[in-house]
């Protein structure tokens, strides 16, 4: 028999190979058919907050015909944006919160951005002092911070009027008298509502000792759980299952609907008072009922703290992950929103504040929120705070959420939870604070290598 | 070595070469990159720092790790025997040459073909606990039991719940025995018919054949899924993922009970971003896979039967 | 085990439990159908509603615009699917070959080591698979997905094996004798009259493929590169699992062309997963 078909099959499996092993080099998509340099953004905004953005994206793609933007879409954006990042294929602007500037700046992921705002003059004295702090760590700028938020007491009017109430509370301690005059109970002992639940929603469990004046981590070397901040805030917590029992509480919140439903807990009278931030009232807007009354003040904090209130400041950021492959473009882009009206224009679309300290006079006509001086003079009290920057974040966050949990349901004695949550948290900040102190020096050096390099990029004249 | 060996082994190398490049790539390397890195403080963006034994050291003291370990462990050991045996005794309800005998089968494998993330969404729909169906299922026996018993049963919160989130993932599992039962159908099929006849004979019943007879012939087949049971179980990822995704509370679910190895490995590696440390914990997890595979086929050569062998 | 051998009483109760199984096994892919079909208030209902009040066919062309770019996953998982297939049956068929027609010293240690690979669980390696895709630049690329594939893959390697070894020797002895190269024996001989393991192969590959989600999910994070799964699970976790009747819909068309396939080829998936079984 011939062998004819030797050569057939290996020109196969190699043609095969070739095909598939080696057409491996990455498509250069940089650029679009009219030659303009893509600049691609991602960011886990959705329904009206991406229609926000795509509608300041599309200003900027008309407004000139060197740069075009392009959204793209993702979910589980701190852990997504790492994963392309590391992976050597990030975007070139990623949209992100402020807790995780820390993590990411520390693993050397971002592109300080000293130099470039240099370049653009930028300046620190144009932001609103809370949020610019988030964009900063390690003494250097990481972010551009973009629409923003702080926390407020939201307490449904009615109910408050029901139990002959016309104004919010002024102590944490009252609010609490105010909780069991709202809460109220079925024959069979389950809770039908209640005046207010720290699990509800259960995003700032980590930081409720701020309103007892102290938050969990002194900014160098320590873990503040076992201070008198989280010790009364223990206390506090622990209350929650002395007054109303620990089955009641996870029976009541197992029948919360969701936060983006008429069935929130808040809108359909479950809860009469939640910490909010700004977002809240366009929630309110769609799912809330026709004739729903809310009003907005400060969170008061307790009486043994040495304030009146505490805020949670919250950002979304936008940053240049580290590898990106057109830093320039990206930064023209961040610097147009900041500069040319695109922030402003952002944040009437999402329904929250800008950054910035100043504002065009048509920002605060054209805004919709009827409590918007509330949060604004809160931004700026010095009692608004951001979450702390911790390198080891997602840790932080999972571990105080359980922490919280437990001492609420009882699961703990306040002094074994605490004495457990600090032991495990300052661990983990000396590993970090361990790892800071090998690293330090090469990072920092190759940080000021691309500040130097980036002061000197010659960025597009403000108006094209 | 003749020269006709010598000419073989470059032909079988030459043909296995794709394997072998397989081989280096995907299970060498990555094992002994594994090693090396779990000696270092390495977070992928910045070159590795060596840090001897640190990572081991934090290890021994990580309640987590005690935690995904023994929760991995605790759904292995129950699911895989438990699915095991319904396979089995599914397959021997087939044989029995029932009508419609190709209905049942496709019946009970269908689900094993439905994908792990689908697998997910549709089990934290049927767990639900307030419109789920398996409690509308379960409801009104525990309703009747509580009527006439005078107990106080209720049906469980399966995602809330950390007492019996693990069940509610061992009854997904379930599901999927459909690929084993097709197996043990096949084990069942080879048993010689006059093997049967000698046992009648012999005046054995029922109980008696499957024990003596049933059980022997597909024991090779039993071990041989237990072992691929193990392997997936102690992967376990996707399907509890899924299941406690964006229910505002960490991946691990309520009381970090939905934590299992490969999430907890998964999590300090990529959202951590302590690679080191996340290599530390393979390597442990992976010498402890290899250790229990190891015992069980010990343990059970033995007991099992392998015909003509 | 014939049936004839059980009296009434066995008859029924092998039946009953059937059947009673048979509905356990159906009543999710039931219920998954029924809520795909369903106006949202339904799928709250309680007692449960079985029939949909109104079919909503709308809720597919829903939820395949709130998936995000459907189509495009699809045609992601397919083409991931389709190379994996490919590299699979190439890679997997040569080095069978190479572990069964030819004899050289050592062949079946190495194939023992070949086997033992699929115990390493793909966390344990995940992280350095991790650095060297990015080492290649392949993050973010479907490389990462099929290129394994193409370099052979223990289980497939161990099914097509036992295949070829139950090829009698004599039909290679004589085309061996007229001096054919191995590779011809093996591309002319070997593989036409292994299409049928050949199948079975590409068929599991390709269901592997399809259903895959932590390779992915660590790999992919381009939502333009989604695949199907990556895309359901971006889906519900967007919308933190309340509008069922969307995922049910989705979770539907997924699984579709799985059952499709199966039952065009489910004589040659049975054969090929009892093939598995045999003398493990």
């Amino acid at each position: 028999m011939p062998c004819l078909f030797k050569y057939p099959f290996l020109a196969f499996l190699g043609a095969s190979s070739l095909l598939f092993l080696a057409s491996c080099s990455r498509s250069p998509d940089g650029l679009t058919e009219d030659g303009r340099t893509i600049v691609t953004l991602w960011t886990s905004w959705a329904g009206t907050e991406r229609a926000g953005i795509d509608s300041v994206v599309e200003d900027f793609n008309s407004a000139q015909d060197k740069i075009y933007v392009r959204t793209l879409n993702i979910t589980d954006p701190q852990t997504k944006i790492m994963l392309a990042t590391a992976g050597g294929n990030p975007p070139d602007i990623a949209i992100m919160n402020n807790q995780f500037i820390a993590p990411y700046a520390e693993n050397n992921a971002l592109t300080p951005l000293d130099g470039l705002s240099e370049a653009a003059g930028i300046t620190p004295e144009q932001f609103v002092k809370t949020f610019w702090e988030t964009a900063t760590y390690r003494g250097r700028t990481w972010a551009i911070p973009l629409t923003c938020s702080v926390t407020t007491l939201h307490y449904n009017k009615k109910i408050f009027r029901e139990v002959g109430y016309d104004r919010p509370p002024e102590t944490l301690e009252e609010l609490e008298r105010i909780n069991d005059l709202i809460t109220q109970k079925r024959d069979d002992g389950s809770i039908a509502r209640i005046g207010h639940f720290p699990l509800e929603p259960g995003w700032w469990r980590p930081e409720w000792s701020n309103w007892f004046g102290m938050g969990s981590y002194d900014g160098e070397d320590r873990m503040l759980f076992q201070d008198e901040g989280w010790q009364d805030a223990a206390q506090w917590l622990a209350s929650y299952h002395q007054r109303f029992g620990k089955d009641e509480l996870i029976k009541l919140r197992s029948g919360f609907g969701r936060f983006s439903s008429p069935q929130n807990p808040f809108f359909d009278g479950k809860v009469a008072m939640v910490l909010q931030g700004i977002w809240m009232n366009r929630f309110i807007e769609t799912f809330a009922p026709d004739d729903f009354e809310y009003g907005v003040a400060p969170f008061p904090a307790s009486e043994k703290a040495d304030i009146p209130y505490f805020a949670i400041a919250d950002a979304d950021l936008a940053v240049i992950p580290k590898g990106a492959d057109h830093v320039q473009e990206a930064f023209t882009f961040m610097r147009y929103l900041i500069e040319d009206g695109g922030l402003e224009k952002l944040a009437l679309a999402h329904g929250k504040m800008t950054s910035l300290k100043e504002m065009s006079p048509d920002f605060y006509d054209k805004h919709d929120h009827p409590y918007l001086d509330v949060f604004l003079e809160i931004a700026n009290s010095g009692f608004a705070k951001a979450r702390p920057q911790l390198a080891q974040y997602q840790n932080y966050f999972t571990d105080t959420n359980e922490a919280a949990n437990s001492l609420l349901y009882g699961l703990v004695t306040p002094d074994e939870g605490l004495d457990k949550i600090q032991s495990r948290q300052q661990k983990a900040l000396d590993k970090k604070q361990l790892r800071w102190s090998r690293v330090e020096e090469s990072y920092q050096d190759l940080w000021q290598e691309q500040i130097d390099e980036t002061k000197i990029y010659n960025l597009p004249s403000k108006n094209n | 070595m003749t020269r006709t060996d010598k000419l073989n082994t470059a032909k079988g190398l030459l043909f296995i070469s794709p394997w072998i490049l397989g081989f280096l790539a995907f299970a060498l390397y990555p094992l002994l990159a594994t090693l090396y890195f779990s000696f270092m403080d390495y977070s992928v963006l910045a070159p590795p720092v060596p840090i001897g034994a640190e990572n081991y050291a934090e290890l021994a003291n990580d309640t987590n790790f005690m935690k995904a370990v023994f929760n991995t462990v605790f759904f292995a050991a129950i699911s895989v025997p438990l699915n095991t045996a319904l396979a089995c005794f599914l397959a021997v309800l087939l044989n029995f040459n029932v009508l419609g005998k190709s209905f049942f089968r496709t019946a009970f494998f269908l689900p094993s073909l439905v994908p792990m993330v689908c697998l997910g969404v549709i089990w934290r729909w049927l767990l639900n606990g307030e419109v789920g169906l398996v409690n509308q299922a379960i409801g009104p026996f525990a309703d009747f039991a509580n009527a006439v018993l005078g107990t106080t049963f209720d049906t469980p919160a399966w995602l809330e719940d950390p007492a019996f989130t693990k069940l509610g993932l061992v009854v997904a599992s379930v599901w999927g025995l459909g690929h084993a039962m097709v197996i043990f159908l096949a084990g069942l099929q080879e048993a010689p018919v006059e093997l049967y006849e000698a046992a009648e004979l012999d005046g054995a019943g029922f109980w008696s054949k499957l024990r003596h007879v049933t059980l022997p012939m597909v024991s090779p087949y039993i071990l041989f899924n237990m072992i691929m049971g193990f392997i997936a179980a102690f992967q376990v990822f996707a399907v509890p993922f899924v299941m406690m995704d964006g229910v505002n509370e960490p991946p691990g679910g309520p009381g970090g009970s939905m934590l299992f190895a490969a999430t907890y490995i998964y999590l300090k590696a990529f959202q951590d971003w302590e690679m080191g440390y996340a290599c530390a914990m393979a390597l442990i997890f992976f010498l402890l896979v290899v250790s229990l595979t190891i015992t069980l086929m010990k343990l059970s050569e033995r007991r099992v039967y392998y015909a003509g062998k | 085990m014939p049936t004839h051998q059980l009296n009434l009483f066995g008859k029924i109760l092998l039946y009953t439990l059937l059947v009673l199984f048979a509905i356990q096994f159906a009543a999710p892919f039931a219920w998954m159908i029924s809520t795909a079909f369903k106006p949202l208030e339904e799928t709250m209902a309680l007692p449960p509603v079985w029939i949909p009040s109104e079919w909503k066919w709308e809720n597919f062309t829903q939820a395949i615009d709130s998936m995000g770019n459907f189509w495009r996953y699809a045609g992601n998982t397919l083409y991931v699917a389709l190379l994996s297939v490919i590299g699979s049956v190439l890679s997997s068929s040569l080095a069978a070959y190479g572990f069964s027609r030819i004899d050289w010293p050592g062949r079946d240690k190495v194939f023992y080591l070949c086997i033992a690979t699929m115990m390493i669980p793909f966390p344990v390696i995940m992280v350095p698979t991790y650095t060297l895709f990015r080492e290649l630049d392949w993050i973010g690329t479907f490389k990462t997905l099929y290129v394994p594939f193409f370099l052979g893959n223990a289980f497939n390697i161990f099914l097509l094996r036992q295949f070829f070894l139950g090829i009698p020797k004599s039909i290679t002895e004589a085309a061996r004798i007229d001096g054919c190269s191995e590779l011809r024996i093996f591309w002319q001989i070997i593989l036409p009259l292994s299409k049928s393991a050949l199948l079975v192969i590409a068929l599991f590959t390709f269901m592997h493929s399809w259903n895959d989600f932590f390779a992915p999910f660590i790999f992919i994070n381009d939502q333009e590169n989604y695949t199907l799964a990556l895309g359901l699970q971006a889906f519900q976790s967007r919308q933190g699992g309340t509008e069922w009747h969307y995922l049910m819909a989705a979770s539907t068309l997924i699984i579709l062309p799985l059952i499709v396939l199966f039952f065009f080829t489910q004589k040659t998936f049975i054969q090929g997963i009892t093939a598995t079984g045999a003398k493990g």
